[in-house]
């Protein structure tokens, strides 16, 4: 469960999120979605504990999140984010073991649980066949879901992810966020940043929309995903209409006349 | 997912998008079933190899590390100008340690037991030492080239005890003390440049910048030295070399070389997790700060220590990371005492071939290693642009 109340976050002096109210309860899969610039990142990386707000407060599980210390706080919230440096020659699989870091001791080595844990992690995702790979020689989508693996390993009841599908295929993009939206409805909180709006509408139970730091709206697709929504955040003419296939909404941006 | 494309005749009207809605394009939508394989269908089950997973490996390969340095410095013992054979070098040592041995020529008791064996344990301290400041500066400065002597580390430690010593410090302890806080203040200076601009390349050209300026301040300072005997001479402190080093100078190193390396291996797992980066280290529950500066201490500590009995010997800590990496991987908890002990071989085998030079030439140790390390430097270089591209 994340929530924010009132949250403020500058840079600078300039408020880069203001009066952000938010609720993700356990079980849900919450899309934050905006356009760029809006403050998406930058209210991950508060949830995350990697921001401290300059107002309102965050809590994670019912904890203050930047007042954790960073192995409390990476039990309870797995973050992906959306660039990692990987520069040295790790394999895949040592980089989903990394995920289970804050739940060993100092001098402990990793134990079975530890083990089963990552090869876990690496079948659901998919990235098995990459185990003994070096992490410097795959390429930007194999990366993002061995990063997904290792936050997976690291087995908490929060998991943030941003931009988790941006350098994936398509059929990666619907297995990893199919993979998110099972572990919502296995009773975590998963708080994804999207910018595919139709994808958002179809896997997220909740969206929420950003712009210029502020929440133009929350709740169900159906409520956020609106023209006039759409219009004020993105500045765009968009239509919105349920899809015959998948059930969900469907957004087309229109170009300005 | 298909976006509106300018010029897309889709995004012209509602009449289109009207027909575009009845003729869904299903092979988006529809997951089609895979062969398995190479990125089969995400749910795939497949029991991963466990990979480079930390088995009984650390065992054998410090062990076999600990043979082949111990190897390495009998050879080195037995050589020289007067060469003592192995059984007599075994000799020598048994008596020194007090135990029961064979009888050895007075003579050959004192080249071993005063010169050469003081001499070899200065290379292994050093050598460790500078193994794992290298290690450790390639994970802090995400940088596969940083090292203490690239980055200008050991130019600060050596302009700390130069200054010391011109200044007229007296005590033994005061030359490794401003040697250390010369390395500390120079640590100091990358970290903050590296805060202000983020980059692989700004870490190196920092480099650039304080070895060319501590360089000439060790050059300024040793020429305005009033007792020059004192100072071993410039060379010294700019090309490091292990001549004339005694049982004062093991005394001197050997305990803040043992306790640096010690305490570093405590950081291992946390330093594997930084190099993931800031936000996904803390992520991944590291407190990046306290760890970056309890490191940097240790790495300045460890080069500091080094160079105050050494001058700047440089590229140990660039070879000894990177063959254990190519051979054994990254993982630090392997990594940091692997590089230790191959530091030390690595230079103590410099120091003999320095050592064994035949007249007219004469080599420092410190040129030995850098006719190893420039090379490999260059090779390094290549082989990251090319990744990296």
């Amino acid at each position: 469960m994340i929530a924010a109340e009132g949250l403020r976050v500058e840079a600078d002096g300039r408020a880069l999120l203001d009066g952000v109210e938010l609720r993700v309860p356990a079980g849900r899969m919450l899309g934050l979605v905006g356009p760029n610039g809006a403050g998406k990142t930058t209210l991950l990386h508060t949830i995350a504990g990697l921001r401290r707000p300059a107002g309102g407060r965050v809590t994670v599980e019912g904890r203050a999140a930047h007042d954790l210390r960073p192995r409390e706080l990476a039990r309870v919230i797995a973050h992906v984010p959306q660039e990692t440096a990987l520069a040295f020659p790790f394999t895949a699989y040592e980089v989903t073991l990394m995920g289970r870091h804050p739940r060993l001791g100092r001098f402990a080595l990793e134990g079975p649980a530890d083990h089963r844990a990552a090869e876990r992690a690496m079948a659901a995702t998919g990235t098995a066949h990459l185990a003994g790979r070096d992490v410097t020689t795959l390429s930007g989508g194999e990366r993002q879901l061995v990063l997904l693996a290792k936050a997976l390993a690291q087995d908490t009841p929060v998991l943030l992810a941003d931009e988790p599908v941006s350098a994936l295929d398509l059929r990666h993009q619907l297995g990893v966020l199919r993979l998110l939206r099972d572990r919502a409805d296995a009773g975590r909180t998963v708080l994804v940043v999207l910018h595919d709006l139709n994808l958002a509408a179809r896997y997220c139970t909740e969206l929420a929309l950003l712009a210029g730091g502020r929440l133009v709206a929350t709740g169900a697709p159906a409520h956020v995903l609106t023209p006039a929504h759409l219009d004020g955040a993105y500045g765009i003419r968009a239509m919105v209409r349920p899809d015959d296939l998948t059930g969900s909404l469907t957004v087309t941006a229109l170009e300005n006349p | 997912m298909p976006a509106s494309r300018p010029g897309d005749p889709t995004c012209r009207g509602r009449r289109h998008i009207h027909a575009l809605a009845r003729t869904p394009a299903v092979h988006v939508v529809r997951p089609r079933p895979r062969r398995a394989g190479r990125g089969g269908r995400l749910v795939r089950v497949v029991r991963p190899r466990p990979g480079r997973a930390l088995g009984p490996l650390p065992a054998w390969t410090a062990g076999g590390l600990a043979v082949l340095l111990a190897a390495v410095g009998g050879l080195a013992i037995a050589l020289g100008p007067v060469p003592v054979s192995p059984g007599d070098v075994v000799s020598a040592l048994g008596g020194l340690l007090g135990l029961p041995a064979g009888e050895v020529a007075a003579r050959d008791a004192l080249v071993v037991g005063q010169i050469r064996l003081p001499r070899v344990l200065v290379a292994a301290l050093v050598g460790a030492a500078l193994g794992v400041a290298g290690a450790v500066m390639q994970a802090l400065f995400g940088n596969p080239l940083a090292e203490p002597g690239v980055t200008g580390v050991s130019a600060g430690a050596a302009a700390g005890a130069v200054l010391a010593i011109t200044s007229g410090a007296a005590g033994t302890a005061v030359v490794p003390a401003a040697a250390f806080a010369g390395a500390l203040a120079t640590v100091a200076v990358i970290h903050a440049i590296g805060a202000m601009s983020r980059g692989p390349a700004t870490v190196l050209l920092a480099g650039i910048a304080l070895n060319a300026l501590l360089g000439a301040l060790v050059s300024a300072l040793v020429a305005n030295a009033p007792d020059e005997q004192s100072l071993r001479g410039v060379v010294f402190w700019l090309q490091g070399d292990l001549d004339a080093r005694t049982w004062e100078h093991v005394r001197l190193v050997l305990w803040p070389v043992l306790a640096g390396v010690a305490v570093t291996l405590v950081f291992s797992r946390d330093l594997n997790v930084m190099l993931l980066g800031d936000d996904a280290a803390r992520a991944g529950g590291v407190d990046v700060t306290r760890t970056r500066h309890a490191l940097l201490l240790l790495a300045s500590l460890l080069t500091g220590v080094a160079v105050s009995v050494s001058g700047v010997i440089g590229f140990v800590g660039l070879v000894a990371p990177h063959v254990i990496r190519l051979a054994l991987g990254a993982d630090h908890r392997l990594l940091l005492p692997a590089s230790a002990l191959l530091g030390a071989v690595f230079l103590v085998l410099a120091d003999t071939v320095a050592r064994m030079t035949l007249a007219p030439v004469t080599l420092q140790t410190g040129v030995v290693t850098a006719f190893v390390g420039a090379p490999v430097f260059l090779l390094l270089v290549l082989w990251t642009r090319r990744r990296t591209r």
